[in-house]
């Protein structure tokens, strides 16, 4: 019986009355009955320590309970540390009741410490200058209990300044003092986090100070122990206080710390030790280690980290581990059941060693370990994954398989070759990866890795000469030229972008034949590709171009597009044109002030809204007033040019973001708007990783996400709908034929994947007339547009912040780009006034069907013509126009003419860049030549 | 045996002046008026004993209210901390003498957590007799009146009654049943605990499913671990847990840097009754279940990373 007793009242238990106890120390457990008049019929129960059951009565009386119904004992519990008031009823009870006439309002601040930590503060330091008059001894009590308080509610820095009150009291009022006590409530603090390292040395220092060096020493070491032993890595300047007292009490250092370490050693807390602690006491760990085959094993299970450590830490501890003899322990093999595998420890070793971002991989030290416990390795026959967090380090992949160990890479692995280059100077790095390379699980993850690290130094350098790298980059550099030798203009231009930043005549050297067969690679082909999937410039919109003749009859006039469907602006310096898709709708002399600049403008119900800016200050002025200009709040940035989305309600308010603009009204255009149904709107919305749409208000207010009831229906169940390019909108008035189709006065397409929103598995779109189309999801496809001829060619558009949105026409297939249109590049868009984004295009209409359909058919050989001999040079464009109308006289409207122009000679530049790289990456006399 | 007075209240219906004047404890605030507590919350009525249907602004300001609401306050924590003794008994099979059970039963605070949990006697050497087992439903002149799987009503009047932990009792599922048949509530979470059992053949010594978990400040882990009851020492949170005779302790590091200062977790592992840590394999089924229990809750709370979540 007495020993469970003893053991329920270590857990904190209650032991029946009668229990021995074998003299621990236990107080009497009272049950003490209250009432209070607002309670009828609720009697309150609480469980006391007989000492301070007085002190609880105080408590309670403060609430208004009534006088305390004494229960009786119904057991022991372990004695506790006293608090306050309890220290006072028991140490000095003559004087408790000045102790207990303070109860009442410190409870009151102490339940401050949560809502209002100030005013406990100040309370509490008021009542402390009240008791320091005529009870100072209670002062450290007191602190410590309001300390308490602060802790329960987390507010450590004021717990750790109530407890050094505590400590300036005994100080100050020459306290004695009952050092046990004292060295509970460093622990209690300590552990709590409200003591710093700074405040232990000092500690330490007046232990010295005070008492025999004996027990100064036996307090602290007492302290530090526990400390640890709760659950406080030991601070870096342990070692060094524990050992100064130590001398000091004449003991012998070395054995104290042997001493100490065999009690610590296995703690969960040392796991977070500093470096500094390892190296301290790297000599006793040793000697213990040495001796014992379970310090051996638990220092194998230990992988030690702590804030803001690094390479340091991890020598140290990983010479400690070695000289203790663990290693051989590992390669000795299993010896009991309990113990992890060598492949299971050197993987978490490894994990280890590579925890930190900065530092990639692991050190010198793990590839020697390797070659030490390869042999167990084999013999195990387990495979090591020589990664961490999916990353592959080559080198100790490399070789493990030299050494004949197994490697299985983490799921999902990569390899950062970038990095691993960096490493070249560092011992046993940077190997020729041959064997990695010819293994099947690491060879494609290295075949990614230089696709990402190609072109980059010092990798090139470091790769040269390579033999396992050597296929991995000639794979690489295959895949893109061939890439470009299947395709059209765009992945030309991309390739030999690729090869102009990333592949260095070097890299051809070791690479001949893949240089022979740059020089060889034909942009014939791809500028015929380019022509039969099409180009913008076969669609047109004559009020527009128009407008253009008339602002800039010249063409040299720089001309910006505002606005959107059913209303663009095209401006000019000192005038705007609006256009809707019909025609002309109205001109206005822009009144632009001096120091300002035009941001946008639009056209809304029969007047122009101006938006300008002076610097970065936003001011707009409608038409109809042009003087009386207001001021925005809005970011420049923020303002669109062009509307993504935008629609004419039924009473003539504009809206292209969340809430509708009114002529008149003292706003500037936002973005947002989504789909509209003629009665809803939807502004866009990222729910969860997913594109979606939520209702908005009148006021702009946003509702629930949902979806126009359109874009909803008849989708397949696995499928979903990609909120971007999806919309429904009500067609401008008149607005018969649109080339992305329209149905019933509305317009809208459907864009839906199927699988993960960041990698789908297919694509599809629908467009509002029915047509339809699937595909692969390499592509962001989000329209289908009809050329002049009926084709159908899906769309992808990519709108770049400030920047505009580029759009693209892709083969039926949706497999390749045909031609990209977009503000970055004028010569694949000659012909037009400016690069539609596909919101404008349901504007657009046929110009010419016959030379459409001459670009339809034409062939390598036509394309061939088009470009032989176009020399660059200021006349360039002209020429190419010259030959587009000598080789393609099927062609006759002038836009289209000077569209096919515009990419004929962008193809003629591709050709004479193929050659320019060519020349570069050659042999030297051949760029001597050229230079000469 | 008196049902708490919370729970008759909520059943009647339409009460007169009379009943108002018996249940509340009415104190005088001065002015003819009077304030009292419902369920927690202020109320007032007039001299003519009406009950107002706001309390008016100076009464709600004055120093009886205050008190109250003090008094309100003070018995949301007493209920906390009666909950958590009672959760303790359980999570470390404390023996409790039947002494203290009698005595506090009659003070809803204990009586809540304490009502309809599983208790078996524990006879003079220690040990918990299973064959005792009942739902506790009573205090008694014959000692701890017990419904056992059977439904008969038993006393129990040992000097020492025990809650078993979950992970203990052989036949959950009967309990189970038992208590919905009897359409009892359990104050304290033990017959629908969550629990989680030891993976055979662990050789490791700690845990790491855990590890990771970002928390903007320490103080949001130390806040979350206190939140759920649980204590902070050093860099862990910790949870102490009677099993098998031994006090087992689990923790999970939370981190030991400045309160708000950025943290990670690290490993949940156990410590024997000297603080030194125990390979998985030596731990109790108790303090296993326990430490993953705390650790789980406490992970569930941190945020997430947004590089990682981003695309």
């Amino acid at each position: 019986m007495s020993r469970d007793a003893v053991q329920t009242l270590r857990a904190g238990g209650i032991v029946p009355r009668g229990a021995e106890l074998d003299g621990a120390a236990a107080d009497r457990v009272v049950a003490r009955g209250y009432r209070h008049p607002a309670l009828p019929g609720r009697v309150v129960v609480r469980l006391v320590a007989n000492p301070t059951a007085a002190a609880g009565d105080v408590e309670m009386a403060t609430l208004g309970f009534g006088e305390a119904e004494d229960r009786g004992a119904v057991g022991q519990e372990r004695r506790r540390a006293l608090g306050f008031p309890g220290w006072a009823l028991v140490h000095d009870p003559g004087n408790a009741r000045l102790a207990l006439a303070v109860v009442k309002q410190f409870k009151q601040y102490a339940r401050l410490a949560r809502s209002k930590p100030g005013h406990a503060r100040d309370g509490i330091e008021a009542l402390g200058k009240q008791l320091a008059r005529t009870v100072p001894q209670f002062l450290p009590a007191f602190y410590e209990e309001a300390g308490r308080a602060f802790l329960e509610h987390g507010a450590t820095a004021l717990a750790a300044a109530m407890f050094g009150k505590a400590r300036a009291a005994e100080a100050v009022h020459a306290l004695a003092v009952d050092e046990q006590r004292r060295v509970d409530a460093f622990l209690e603090f300590t552990l709590a986090g409200a003591v710093t390292t700074r405040a232990l040395t000092d500690y330490a220092r007046q232990l010295a100070d005070r008492h025999e060096p004996a027990v100064a020493y036996r307090h602290f070491r007492q302290l530090c122990v526990q400390r640890t032993l709760g659950g406080m890595p030991p601070w870096a300047g342990m070692a060094r206080d524990l050992r100064r007292l130590a001398r000091t009490a004449g003991l012998d250092p070395d054995a104290e710390d042997a001493r100490l370490i065999a009690e610590i050693l296995e703690s969960p807390a040392l796991a977070r030790a500093a470096g500094e602690f390892w190296r301290a006491y790297e000599a006793p760990i040793v000697a213990l280690g040495q001796r014992s085959p379970g310090v051996r094993r638990a220092l194998l299970e230990r992988f030690p980290i702590s804030a803001g450590d690094g390479a340091e830490l991890d020598e140290a501890w990983l010479d400690l581990v070695e000289r203790t003899g663990a290693i051989e322990d590992l390669v000795a093999g299993a010896s009991d059941a309990a113990r992890p595998g060598a492949a299971a420890w050197f993987d978490r070793l490894t994990a280890h060693l590579s925890r930190h971002e900065r530092t990639p991989g692991v050190g010198g030290r793990a590839l020697a370990l390797l070659r030490r416990i390869a042999p167990r390795l084999i013999a195990d026959g387990a495979p090591i994954t020589c990664g961490a967090r999916n990353r592959v380090d080559l080198d100790l992949a490399e070789l493990a398989l030299e050494l004949g160990v197994a490697v299985e890479p983490p799921e999902r692995a990569v390899i950062d070759l970038a990095r691993w280059a960096q490493r070249a100077s560092e011992p046993g790095r940077c190997r020729d990866p041959v064997r990695a390379a010819a293994d099947p699980r690491l060879g494609p993850l290295l075949g990614e890795a230089v696709a990402a690290a190609i072109g980059s130094e010092p990798f090139d350098s470091v790769a040269r000469g390579k033999a396992g790298l050597r296929s991995a980059r000639r794979g690489w550099i295959e895949a893109l030229l061939a890439r470009a030798g299947s395709r059209a203009l765009p992945d030309v231009e991309d390739a030999l972008a690729t090869v102009t930043a990333r592949v260095k005549p070097a890299t051809f050297a070791e690479l001949p034949d893949l240089h022979r067969r740059l020089a060889e690679l034909d942009v014939a082909p791809a500028l015929a590709r380019t022509l039969q999937i099409g180009l913008l410039d076969e669609l047109g919109w004559p009020a527009l171009e128009d407008a253009e003749r008339e602002l800039s009859p010249d063409r040299k006039a720089e001309l910006t597009l505002h606005g959107g469907l059913p209303a663009v602006v095209l401006a000019g310096r000192t005038r705007a044109i609006a256009v809707g898709p019909r025609g002309r709708l109205a001109v206005h002399d822009l009144v632009i002030p001096a120091r300002h600049e035009l941001v946008t403008a639009r056209y809304i119900g029969g007047q122009f809204l101006v938006v300008l800016k002076e610097d970065w200050t936003v001011r707009g002025y409608w038409s109809g007033a042009p003087r009386e200009r207001f001021e925005s709040d809005a970011s420049v940035w923020h303002i669109p040019q062009i509307a993504a989305r935008s629609v004419v309600l039924a009473d003539g308010a504009w809206q292209e973001g969340p809430r509708p603009i009114r002529a008149g009204d003292r706003v500037v255009p936002q973005a947002g708007l989504a789909s509209h149904d003629g009665t809803t709107a939807w502004i866009a919305a990222l729910v969860g990783l997913r594109d979606q749409m939520r209702e908005a208000s009148a006021s702009g207010e946003p509702g629930r996400v949902s979806w126009p009831a359109w874009l909803d229906s008849d989708v397949a169940p696995d499928w979903h709908i990609d909120g971007k390019p999806s919309y429904v909108l009500p067609a401008p008035d008149g607005l018969a034929r649109s080339p992305l189709g329209i149905k019933d006065g509305v317009l809208g397409a459907r864009a839906v994947y199927r699988g993960d929103p960041q990698r789908p598995a297919a694509r599809a779109v629908v467009a509002i007339d029915g047509r339809r189309w699937t595909g692969p999801a390499e592509h962001t496809i989000g329209g289908l547009v009809e050329l002049p001829g009926g084709e159908l060619r899906p769309v992808v558009a990519r709108a770049v912040w400030r920047e505009g949105t580029t759009t693209s026409l892709l083969d039926a297939a949706g497999a390749m780009r045909g031609a990209s249109f977009g503000p970055r590049d004028r010569r694949t868009w000659r012909g037009s006034v400016a690069p539609y984004p596909d919101a404008l295009w349901h504007a657009l209409a046929a110009r010419d069907l016959a030379g459409s359909q001459r670009l339809r058919a034409i062939t390598v050989r036509d394309a061939r013509r088009l470009i032989d001999g176009l020399d660059g040079g200021a006349r360039a464009d002209a020429a190419a126009v010259e030959r587009v109308a000598r080789e393609l006289p099927e062609i006759t409207h002038d836009r289209l003419r000077r569209g096919v122009a515009g990419v004929v000679a962008l193809a003629a530049q591709l050709q004479r860049e193929r050659d320019r790289l060519c020349i570069e990456a050659g042999d030297v006399p051949k760029y001597d030549e050229v230079t000469r | 045996m008196a049902k708490p007075s919370r729970q008759a209240r909520t059943s009647a219906p339409a009460r007169s002046e009379l009943e108002l004047e018996l249940e509340f404890g009415w104190i005088d605030a001065g002015g003819g008026y009077a304030l009292a507590l419902d369920a927690g919350k202020l109320i007032a009525r007039n001299a003519k004993g009406k009950r107002l249907s706001t309390v008016p602004r100076p009464l709600r300001e004055g120093e009886v209210a205050g008190q109250l609401e003090a008094l309100r306050d003070w018995l949301a924590e007493h209920d906390r901390a009666c909950q958590t003794t009672v959760e303790q008994w359980m999570l470390r099979s404390l023996p409790v003498p039947r002494a203290v059970l009698e005595q506090v039963w009659d003070d809803p605070a204990w009586r809540t957590p304490l009502e309809n949990a599983v208790v078996v006697a524990v006879d003079a050497a220690g040990r918990p007799d299973p064959g005792s087992a009942g739902l506790f439903r009573g205090v008694g002149s014959r000692g701890i009146g017990v419904v056992d799987l059977e439904g008969e009503t038993v006393w129990l009047a040992a000097e020492r009654i025990a809650i078993p932990h979950p992970i203990l009792l052989p036949e959950l599922d009967a309990w189970r049943e038992l208590v919905t048949q009897l359409g009892a509530v359990q104050g304290v979470s033990q017959l629908h605990r969550e629990t989680h059992a030891r993976p055979p053949g662990a050789t490791a010594h700690a845990i790491d499913r855990f590890a990771d978990g970002k928390f903007a400040m320490l103080l949001h882990a130390a806040g979350k671990a206190r939140a759920l009851g649980y204590r902070v020492s050093g860099g862990f949170a910790v949870c102490p847990v009677w099993d098998g005779g031994a006090l087992t302790e689990a923790r999970y590091w939370i981190g030991a840097e400045a309160p708000d200062a950025e943290t990670r977790t690290g490993a949940l592992s156990w410590v024997d009754p000297h603080e030194r840590g125990l390979p998985i394999a030596a731990v109790g089924p108790v303090a296993f279940s326990e430490g993953m229990r705390m650790a789980s809750a406490i992970y569930a709370a941190r945020v997430a990373d947004q590089e990682r979540a981003a695309p």
